[in-house]
Formats: C-alpha cells, sequence, structure tokens
C-alpha cells in the first residue's frame, strides 16, 4: 500500500482514492468473494467498501492501518450484504436471446479440483468463519492484524481461527466423501 | 446445484494442501470494470452532494474551543472543493491574498472578511433555502460546526460587536423583484446588485429580538426567475455596527452572478422575434398540459405582430375546455422592463351576450428569451352550456386499450360496489381539480396510505364534462376520486380540466393491507390509477414510454433506463414508471422499504407493468405487477431486480448466455 495514496486520499484527494482503488480493488473483491461465496455479491461488498472507505478516510488516525481498517469495512460490508440477501427469495429467469451485451462476470479462474472443494466446502460455513479463513489463507494476515480487523481480542480470533479451520476440515472431508 | 467432482486424493488436509487450494482461488481477480464502476459511484456520490459529513455533532457539554470550531469549519470548504468537484456543502470558500474570501455558490458569489466563519446551513423550505451562516462568531457547538442547524441560529441573539450574515434564497407569491411592495415595517431602497434588480430593506428598527444594532436585507433578483431572490440579511450589534455596515454593503457591491445577467439587444425586432417564440412555446406547453394537439387553441390566437388585435374563435381559455366556441380578440403588447427584460403581455377579449371580459397574461423573458416569469390574471371566458352528456360510450365497435376494454365511470362504480377486484380496468371520463386551497390537518407522508390526501380528493374522474369551482367542488354526476399520486400522465396534471381521459387503474390495490389499522377497507375502494392517456389516444400510440412520476412534483429523467433494465422480464407492458428516493419507499411501496437496507439511500425506479403477450398485447384479466430498480443497478448493468410478489420483496435476476 503506498502511503503518500493514503495521507493524500485523507486529505480529499480522490485522485489518490483512485489509485488505491486500482490497486486493492482484486484483494478486497478476492476477500469479499471468500466470505460472501458468490460473485454479485462479492462485486457489490467490494463498491459498498471502498464507497465507504472513501466517505470515512478522513476519520482514519493512524494511515500505517489502512489495511487492517480497509480489511475491517471488507468484513462488516460482506456481513451486511449477506444479511440482507438472506431475506428475500431469488428468482433466477433464464434468458437466452441476447449474447451480445453479456456483462456477467466472469467465473473466477479456479483450476484445480482441490479449490472447487474448497470453494464448495467454504460455501457451507458461517459467513464469519469464511472471513477468518478468507483473512488467514487468503490475505495472508497474522492473528494481531486479524485480531485488529474483527475488532477481538487476538486469543479470540485465535480460537475462531481455530475452530473454523475445524469446521473448514469437516466440510472439506466431506466433499471428498462425496466425490 | 450438483457438487463438483473430486478426483481420488489420499492425502489429509495438509496446511500446504490448504494453502495452494486458498492460492487456487486467490487467482480470482475483480471482474472487469468493478474499479471502474466504484470510480462512477464515488463520483456520483460526491456530485449528488450524498456525501454526508459525519463529523459529530456536539452536544450542549460540547468543548471544542471556538478557534477549533472555525478550524474545522474552513477545513471542510477547503476540502470540499478538491480536485475543482463540489464533494461537500453546495458552496465552496477560497482564500484570497488581500484578506478576504470567496464564497461560491455556484449561481453566484461574493467576497467577504476572510476573519469570519462559514457554516454549512443548508435547509429547504417552502420556496426557498438558507444556505449558508458567516460571521464574526462560530456558532455555538450545539447548532452544530459542519452543517449548522438554522432554527438554533436564529434562536440566538448576537453577542456584544457580533455580525451575522445568513445567505439564502426565497420566492415571492404573486409579485416580483420588480414590484414587490416596500417594507412597512423598514425602510425600502432598490439598488441594482450583481446587475440585477434588488430590494434592500432596513429593518434595523425590528430586530430588537437579536439586540441588534443593525439589520439589512438584500433580496437580489435571480436571472433566471424574477419571482424569486437571493437573500442576504445582515445583523449586528455594537460596538461595530458601522464597521459591520460597511463590512456588508462591500460584500454586496462584491455579489456576481455566474454567468452574469445578459443586457437586451437594442433592436425591438429581436424582442419580437424571442416574444413570438415564447407565445408559440407556451401554446406547444398548453396543447400538451391538456392533451389537445389540436384543440388547445387557447394561445394560438395571438397574431403573428404585437399591438395588432385578430379576432378568433376559442374552444379552450386557462381554465380548460369551454365546452364551445367563443368568438375573441386576441392582441400582445411587447416593452422593455429595464435593460434585462422583455415585458410580453398577451390579451383576450371576449364579449358574450352584451358582457364583456378580459383575460390577461404577462411574460417577462431576457435577453434570450427565456421566460423568467408569468403573472394570469383573470379566467378566462364562461362555459358554452353544456349539451346533455352521454350517460354510456357511444355506440360502434367497442373501444379498447393495451387490451383493457374501455368502460364509463358508471360501470367502473358499479365493479367497485359489487365488490372490488384488483383487475386493471381502463375508464372514460372527464377529469378535473376543483381550484381551490384547502386547510388541510397535518399529513405525515412518511407514512403509506392510499386514500386521497386532503388536495387530492378535490381531483373526480367524472362520467359527464363538469366544470369545478371554488363553489361547487363535488361533481352532480357520477365519479371517482382517482389516486394519480403514482400515475404516468399522458396529459397535464387536470389542475383545473375538465379533460376527457382514459384512465388506466385498479380498486383493491395489493398494498391495502398497509393502509392505517382499521382504513384497509376503504383503501380497497380507491381507483389507484398507473397511467392516464388522452381520451382520443390511438391503441398504438399507447404503448409508448410512460412519463415518470415522482412523488414531489420534480422533473425524473427519461424513463428509457429502467424499462430497459427490465427488457429480459419476459413480456411485460409498462403503464407507469415513478422515480423516489430509495428512503420514501416505507410510504410508497412498503413491501419494498427494506431496500434502503440494501443499497442505501439513491434513487429507485419503480415500474408498475402487466403481463403481456409476446406480441405486447395484453389477454386479460390481469394484475399490476410492481419492479422496484436502483439506480446504481442500471448504472452498472447489474441483471437483477426487485419485485413485489403478494406483498413480499423477492429478487429476479437473469442471465444472459
Amino acid at each position: 500500500m503506498d502511503r503518500s495514496n493514503v495521507d493524500a486520499a485523507r486529505s480529499g484527494d480522490r485522485s489518490a482514492f483512485d489509485g488505491i482503488v486500482r490497486t486493492e480493488v482484486d484483494r478486497v473483491y478476492r476477500l469479499a468473494l471468500a466470505i460472501t461465496g458468490n460473485e454479485t455479491d462479492a462485486a457489490d461488498t467490494t463498491q459498498e467498501a471502498f464507497l465507504h472507505a472513501w466517505r470515512h478516510v478522513r476519520e482514519l488516525r493512524d494511515p500505517d492501518r489502512f489495511d487492517a481498517w480497509l480489511g475491517r469495512i471488507v468484513v462488516n460490508q460482506a456481513r451486511m450484504v449477506l444479511r440482507s440477501r438472506r431475506r428475500r427469495l431469488v428468482r433466477e429467469i433464464a434468458v437466452s436471446d441476447v449474447a451480445a451485451d453479456a456483462g456477467r462476470p466472469p467465473v473466477p479462474a479456479v483450476a484445480t479440483d482441490d479449490a472447487l472443494a474448497l470453494r464448495a466446502a467454504l460455501a457451507r460455513l458461517p459467513a464469519d468463519q469464511r472471513a477468518i479463513l478468507g483473512l488467514r489463507h487468503l490475505e495472508g494476515r497474522g492473528i494481531a492484524e486479524i485480531a485488529a480487523i474483527l475488532a477481538v481480542p487476538e486469543g479470540t480470533a485465535k480460537s475462531r481461527l481455530f475452530a473454523a479451520r475445524r469446521a473448514l476440515e469437516a466440510e472439506l472431508a466431506e466433499e471428498v466423501a462425496d466425490g | 446445484m450438483a457438487r463438483p467432482t473430486l478426483s481420488s486424493s489420499p492425502d489429509p488436509w495438509s496446511d500446504a494442501r490448504l494453502d495452494a487450494a486458498f492460492a487456487a482461488l486467490a487467482d480470482a481477480g475483480a471482474p472487469p470494470g468493478l474499479a471502474a464502476a466504484i470510480r462512477d459511484r464515488l463520483d456520483a456520490d460526491g456530485a449528488s452532494g450524498s456525501r454526508r459529513l459525519r463529523l459529530p455533532r456536539l452536544g450542549r457539554a460540547g468543548t471544542v474551543a471556538l478557534v477549533g470550531a472555525l478550524a474545522v469549519v474552513v477545513g471542510v470548504a477547503a476540502w470540499s472543493t478538491i480536485g475543482g468537484q463540489l464533494l461537500g456543502p453546495g458552496f465552496t470558500v477560497s482564500r484570497g491574498g488581500d484578506g478576504s474570501s470567496t464564497f461560491d455558490a455556484g449561481e453566484f458569489r461574493f467576497s467577504f472578511p476572510a476573519a469570519w466563519s462559514v457554516g454549512d446551513a443548508r435547509t429547504v423550505f417552502s420556496g426557498g433555502s438558507v444556505i449558508a451562516v458567516l460571521g464574526t462568531s462560530s456558532m455555538e457547538p450545539r447548532c452544530g460546526i459542519v452543517h449548522v442547524d438554522i432554527n438554533c441560529v436564529y434562536e440566538r441573539r448576537l453577542d456584544p460587536g457580533e455580525v451575522r450574515v445568513i445567505v439564502g434564497t426565497a420566492t415571492y407569491r404573486g409579485t416580483t423583484v420588480l414590484d414587490r411592495p416596500d417594507s412597512e415595517t423598514g425602510i425600502t431602497t432598490r439598488p441594482t446588485v450583481g446587475g440585477m434588480p434588488a430590494i434592500l430593506d432596513d429593518q434595523t428598527a425590528t430586530a430588537g429580538y437579536y439586540l441588534a444594532d443593525l439589520n439589512l436585507l438584500w433580496s437580489i433578483g435571480r436571472p433566471h426567475s424574477l419571482g424569486s431572490v437571493v437573500r442576504i440579511e445582515v445583523l449586528a450589534r455594537e460596538p461595530g455596527a458601522a464597521d459591520a455596515r460597511a463590512a456588508a454593503e462591500a460584500l454586496v457591491a462584491s455579489f456576481a452572478y455566474t454567468p452574469p445577467p445578459a443586457t437586451l439587444p437594442p433592436d425591438r425586432e429581436d424582442g419580437i422575434r424571442v416574444a413570438r417564440l415564447a407565445i408559440d412555446q407556451a401554446d406547444a406547453d398548453f396543447r400538451r398540459g391538456w392533451g389537445q394537439a389540436a384543440g388547445g387553441n387557447h394561445y394560438s390566437c395571438q397574431p403573428d405582430d404585437p399591438d395588432v388585435p385578430a379576432a378568433a374563435t376559442i374552444t379552450f381559455s386557462a381554465g380548460g375546455d369551454l365546452g364551445g366556441e367563443v368568438p375573441v380578440t386576441c392582441s400582445w403588447t411587447l416593452e422593455r422592463e429595464g435593460d434585462l427584460f422583455w415585458r410580453v403581455a398577451l390579451r383576450v377579449d371576449w364579449s358574450i351576450a352584451g358582457a364583456g371580459g378580459r383575460y390577461t397574461e404577462t411574460l417577462w423573458l431576457d435577453a434570450a428569451g427565456a421566460v423568467v416569469h408569468v403573472r394570469q390574471a383573470g379566467e378566462g371566458p364562461p362555459m358554452v352550456p353544456a349539451t346533455p352528456a352521454p350517460t354510456a360510450l357511444p355506440t360502434g365497435p367497442a373501444r379498447s386499450v393495451l387490451g383493457l376494454d374501455v368502460i364509463t365511470v358508471e360501470a367502473a362504480i358499479a365493479r367497485r360496489d359489487a365488490g372490488p377486484s384488483p383487475e386493471e380496468i381502463a375508464v372514460l371520463g372527464w377529469v378535473a381539480t376543483a381550484p381551490v386551497t384547502l386547510r388541510c390537518a397535518y399529513t405525515d407522508r412518511t407514512l403509506f396510505d392510499l386514500r386521497p390526501w386532503c388536495q387530492e380528493s378535490l381531483t373526480h374522474l367524472m362520467r359527464d364534462p363538469e366544470r369545478l369551482t371554488a363553489d361547487v367542488i363535488q361533481p352532480a354526476g357520477p365519479s371517482l376520486n382517482p389516486l394519480l399520486r403514482e400515475a404516468s400522465l399522458d396529459v397535464g396534471h387536470p389542475t383545473v380540466g375538465p379533460v376527457e381521459v382514459i384512465v388506466i387503474g385498479h380498486f383493491d390495490d395489493p398494498r391495502s393491507g398497509a393502509c392505517p389499522a382499521g382504513e384497509e377497507a376503504e383503501c380497497r375502494l380507491v381507483f389507484v390509477a398507473e397511467r392516464v392517456l388522452a381520451a382520443d389516444t390511438a391503441a398504438e400510440d399507447a404503448l409508448t414510454l410512460p412519463r415518470p412520476w415522482t412523488r414531489d412534483g420534480s422533473a425524473a429523467p427519461s424513463a428509457t433506463s429502467p424499462i430497459e433494465h427490465l427488457r429480459y422480464v419476459p413480456n411485460l407492458m409498462p403503464l407507469s414508471v415513478g422515480r423516489v428516493p430509495a428512503s420514501s419507499l416505507a410510504a410508497v411501496e412498503p413491501a419494498a422499504a427494506a431496500i434502503e437496507a440494501d443499497v442505501g439511500d439513491v434513487d429507485v425506479w419503480i415500474v408498475r407493468a402487466l403481463p403481456a403477450t409476446e406480441g405486447g398485447v395484453l389477454v386479460g384479466p390481469w394484475t399490476i405487477r410492481t419492479y422496484v430498480v436502483p439506480d446504481p443497478w442500471i448504472a452498472q448493468g447489474e441483471q437483477r431486480a426487485y419485485e413485489v410478489v403478494d406483498g413480499r420483496l423477492e429478487v429476479i435476476a437473469w442471465i444472459i448466455d
């Protein structure tokens, strides 16, 4: 993360914030995808997270903590998106007559069977467990950072990560058995 | 959905294997265009002023020092202009090198002492607004720091030596900055400010509450509307009132509009040309407003040249359909109103059975010919006595619109009384509104209610072309009180009438259950309109794009984008399209109120449609369907929309292969 972009964005520089969007959008989207489990919600989460970040970046006290701060926003936005989605049914309408203006986001490139299994297993975990696993394994964050993002003590973060990992392994084992 | 097929793997899920699987997931990048969509959202967020300044409001015990508060205000103002884009308050403040600052609201700007504070006090009230509060003293923290509560400011008396300047706008009722009477309680002078006529009221003698020793109010005409003004009110308390007056006069002397008002060309022929265009435009607007492509001849009786009266026959006056032909004499004059405006006075004179009358309408035009004010006097000729009204539709081939048989008002009433049904019907009748302003009890319009609000109860869909007046507000013949609040009008709103129309709508609206407790049955009897067509609308014209409605009467963009967005929903025939903020959905479509939590307080489109066959023809009976599309979903090409189904909100999504 370019610290100068963060500093400039804090003083209201939109072009600097655009630079942050450019460099961080993939990372934010991946974390959002891991938590929400589908591309549309991940894209929604990503947009809302950056919008929220821009509105509040002036309130960020420690620019060095921007990364963790943004991570917290993503996790919270993803939870909100999931909460709102739970409320209603989604009906799909088959549309077959137009191909030219298809704008659907591509399905993430999942190259291996293990990745497919992982994705399926993640989808069956609670959102909070998906979030902590995403922070640890997708983002490569340490316990202290995860604790800061989730606003919990480090001990709690550690135990939640352990529980999430056990739950994931159980789901993965079921995937293999099913397969 | 089938689970993925796995190859057999004897290894347990080691850290390395898990990390590798996560790494494969991490190959997923954001979809193309997402970063651009985010930038668009950020642009829209800033440009629309929807950015919320969430600096904390301090309570009464706030201890932020005066200087600190000033620093915050100036900081926000400076921040708001970064990149040349208005991100925060509806104005910008920039500091000059000469001890002054410039206040720029886009439409106008002025200079003021740099030592003064500036508070964003944007508040809109009926016909006007407050924009900002400037002065030598900062606001009390309890009045807000970034956004100042103007009512809190109004409560505060002046401190010794304080100067307070309140900047805003106001609209005059029935008068203009050119002819507003002098103040009865102060001393009125009429200077020119920013090139525009203005009024200065010295109200010092009446400013007792504020302990002010100086109270000056400048009302400066706005170039685009003579009926509205920019208000700059200056209050000051000794010591230093003389200096405050000098500072106020310097502020007003620096006042300028962007762009400055243009002066009239010297040639009167230019005036005649723009006047003729303005009359033609009024004619076109009048015809459209009354749904009279051919017969709306109220303005078209005017001759091509000024000062040359012309005899004509009209069937429409300012008040609406005259019910027959009336011989009149039409004429107009053109004069200069100062250096900035043309004054065009239209006259229609008549004499019926020995009784003469006159209707006048005065248009003020700017140098480019734009109408900046209109004043009407008189109501037009009396109606020609009506011939007995038909009690049924004319005989001949049965009429239908959009596949719906057109029925009479009486038939619609009979259906209602037989037990209301939500099936859509098309009713032919005359719509009119009694020209009365009712004294209405307070209505909380954030609550849902299908029953016509106070003033709405004056609009009737009648069997007969009755003319409603201040004395006759209820039709004598059969009539309905249609709810036109959320109808797409192909004719103008029937401010008077009567206008012959076909109203497509229904009884027993599915939202009736959300009406106030105990009123559900009454709500079910309301005829809720989706579309109002001119009576002579050809069947194929009914298929045109509905004109969007808004709850506050403000203009909405074309309905093309939401209709286009829903094109993948099979066989929909849009009847009405409206646009509201998501925050007001609870009062419009209660089942969709949760959308605000999903998408924030963005504008959303409400599309009400009937299911159609492939060929776009309805084969009834049908009940209305309601779709809600947030603006950002349209902008981002989202392949989904909300649908209200049996009082529940669902998301419909489509995948384009």
